[in-house]
């Protein structure tokens, strides 16, 4: 029987280098892609040189960076912190309307969605989303590690976000309640 | 990484007490041990050698 430590171990030794194979395999048919988009983006004689930089831009996200594999660790702490924001903030709903009413802004402004030519082309949203998978994959063990991480603490933030709705709901029902039937006692001892 | 995860596995042996369990497998299992890192190694390298290299 093989002691835990070498099951782990080993685990490590052939399970992490089987998963950056696999994930290189998967990428080679993307990364053709994301080359032919670019090429074509690049000899497109309608967009003009900043154009072009975003282009270069995305397509150098596909290499990924060093820093996703904190990316777990990100999850880990950033996760929880959400949650205890959520379960203290006073008036969280109104704080998230705001932000998502301040982020739909953003993307209907037509300084910031229409800036560059190349953001109303197809091929460049599918350039962005083949980049951002291929930038997942450079790193496949962080990846999987952050969604693992995701699914083990989105409970903690639905769990903080419900208990800070259902309380504040609660509290707020006796309160009301509370004010109504103090105020009808009120007004039958003096009788009106 | 190689390194790395032996470290790991030394240190949750030392930890949780599984250290002369460790040491009398690995004496009888060394051809394991070599065969394994050996495999590791060839698939990090086909991993690596099918890479889209960095600019």
């Amino acid at each position: 029987m093989m002691p835990l430590p070498i099951v782990l171990a080993f685990a490590i030794l052939l399970g992490w280098p089987s998963l950056k194979l696999a994930a290189n395999v998967v990428s080679l048919p993307l990364w053709r892609e994301l080359k032919e988009i670019r090429r074509g983006l690049l000899a497109d004689a309608g967009l003009t040189d900043e154009d072009r930089a975003q282009v270069e831009r995305i397509f150098t996200s596909a290499y990924g960076h060093p820093m996703e594999v904190l990316m777990p660790l990100i999850a880990l702490v950033g996760i929880p912190v959400l949650a205890m924001t959520a379960s203290r903030a006073g008036n969280y709903r109104e704080k998230m309307q705001g932000y998502v009413r301040a982020q739909s802004s953003g993307l209907k402004d037509p300084s910031c969605n229409d800036r560059l030519k190349i953001f109303q082309l197809k091929k460049y949203w599918d350039m962005e989303l083949i980049s951002f998978e291929l930038g997942m994959l450079r790193y496949p063990g962080s990846a999987l590690l952050t969604v693992f991480v995701t699914i083990l603490c989105m409970p903690l933030l639905l769990l903080a976000f419900g208990m800070h709705v259902s309380v504040t709901r609660v509290v707020s029902i006796v309160f009301k309640s509370s004010t109504i039937s103090g105020g009808m006692f009120t007004r039958s001892m003096m009788g009106t | 990484m190689v390194i790395g995860t032996i470290a790991g596995a030394r240190s949750i042996s030392w930890l949780f007490g599984y250290d002369d369990e460790v040491k009398a497998w690995s004496i009888h299992n060394r051809p394991l041990i070599a065969v394994v890192l050996f495999l590791s190694a060839v698939i990090y390298g086909m991993a690596k050698w099918l890479e889209e290299p960095t600019p």
